[in-house]
């Protein structure tokens, strides 16, 4: 059950990914399957993790105009990568290194798009091309911050009321 | 004992992606595809018809103040369309009069595909769209795409329900174009960022800005279609070619219904 719930969480993480530029935006928009990911890396384990980035994954090799499965790959990648780092990160530093994992995946992911179209295309536009990934770098870092923000929040809230509830409980 | 579940779950984790990805190239994902298409294909829609409603709130918040000016500039040129139109119309008569005069055959009516446009490239450098058409509907892949009679794309994979569509303004986009009144023949290519290029033009041609640029009619891309304005030529005697930066009529993040030309 809890299985399929990450599946449609992934296919609906998918979805909205592939609607974002509905909004009206032409240029950079963010990636939210990897924002999704790396805030969640330190909170839940790999399988869990792994059925999100498959499911998200399979859902944009849909609208991608890249080669089939680099989407999946490349978000399973990223958890792979995540969880193997993690565990050499103490428990202090974990929002910074999700920050930082989360720019370098940014870069890593739109350097590997970019480089599956011709030398010539790339070499022409660099400047367009950093400008672009900074710009999503940016909007990524701010999206992990904000939502490990938030979902520590909900997690301190959910672990005082059940504080106070076993509390009067055993009272 | 966790260190060792943990390494077999990324080893399955893995073989998962790497099957998926095979079963996809080899085409054996048909099937799981058409029910996941089935089951995702109605999300898909709602979500980007909710973004594009609200990407319009906002469009329309912003251009508030500007509207009434624009309301104005678009009933001046109603008028001018409507003589236009009118003018149009005359010479479609004699036009069609001239071709019964030298009995010419009647041009093949396009057989067009209508298609609501379901989603969008995922990345910022991939220039594509999503369309709620496919297979079993009679796309195929390397149609045409258009939009108001101007060229959106054309068709690159295809599923069951689905179509993907590599649009102009995407990098590996090549397209044999025309410019209407010069007759200059060249290659339209989308630019990583900066839209449209008409290059590969010989330099003993006349190009000249806000000419318009149409298919040369090649493959499965019929001829006559619109691609889009020439903004700015850029021409060197010590260069073989010439090239032209295009502009396209089109703002592909709002369009939502297009249409597949069959043939």
């Amino acid at each position: 059950m809890r299985r399929t719930g990450l599946i449609a969480l992934g296919l609906a993480l998918g979805c909205l990914q592939l609607g974002l530029r509905g909004l009206g935006v032409d240029w950079v928009i963010i990636n939210l399957p990897l924002v999704w990911l790396v805030t969640y890396l330190n909170r839940w384990q790999f399988q869990d993790l792994a059925a999100v980035a498959i499911a998200a994954g399979i859902m944009l090799e849909i609208g991608s105009g890249l080669t089939i499965g680099t989407q999946v790959i490349s978000l399973l990648l990223i958890v792979l990568i995540g969880k193997l780092t993690l565990n050499q990160v103490t428990e202090g530093s974990q929002l910074s290194f999700s920050l930082v994992l989360g720019g370098i995946a940014t870069v890593a992911y739109n350097l590997a798009v970019d480089f599956s179209l011709a030398p010539r295309e790339v070499l022409g536009a660099g400047r367009s091309i950093g400008l672009r990934i900074m710009l999503e770098v940016l909007y990524t870092i701010v999206s992990i911050a904000l939502l490990s923000l938030a979902v520590s929040a909900r997690q301190t809230k959910q672990g005082a009321y059940h504080f106070k509830a076993t509390s009067r409980r055993s009272r | 004992m966790q260190r060792k579940t943990a390494r077999w779950a990324a080893a399955g984790a893995v073989m998962v992606a790497a099957s998926i990805t095979i079963l996809q190239l080899t085409g054996l994902w048909r099937p799981i595809g058409i029910v996941l298409e089935a089951a995702t294909k109605p999300i898909l829609k709602s979500t980007t018809g909710a973004f594009r409603s609200l990407g319009d709130e906002f469009q329309t918040l912003g251009s508030l103040g500007s509207l009434s000016k624009q309301n104005r500039q678009l009933e001046q040129d109603l008028v001018v369309q409507k003589s236009e139109v009118s003018r149009l119309r005359e010479l479609e008569i004699e036009n069609r009069l001239l071709r019964e005069q030298l009995s010419f055959q009647k041009d093949q009516a396009r057989s067009l595909i209508g298609s609501q446009v379901i989603g969008y490239g995922p990345d910022n450098v991939r220039r594509t769209l999503v369309l709620d058409r496919g297979t079993r509907d009679g796309v195929a892949v390397g149609q045409a795409v258009v939009s108001s009679g101007v060229l959106v794309g054309r068709v690159d994979r295809v599923s069951d329900q689905t179509a993907t569509v590599f649009l102009v303004s995407d990098p590996d986009f090549r397209v044999q174009a025309i410019a209407q009144s010069e007759r200059a023949r060249g290659i339209v290519r989308g630019q990583l960022g900066s839209g449209l290029r008409f290059e590969q033009i010989a330099q003993s041609e006349t190009v000249s800005p806000n000419e318009d640029v149409l298919t040369a009619g090649s493959d499965k891309i019929p001829k006559g279609i619109l691609i889009g304005k020439i903004d700015s030529i850029a021409k060197s005697d010590n260069e073989v070619f010439q090239a032209a930066q295009l502009r396209s009529p089109l703002n592909v993040s709002r369009l939502e219904i297009v249409f597949v030309v069959k043939g």
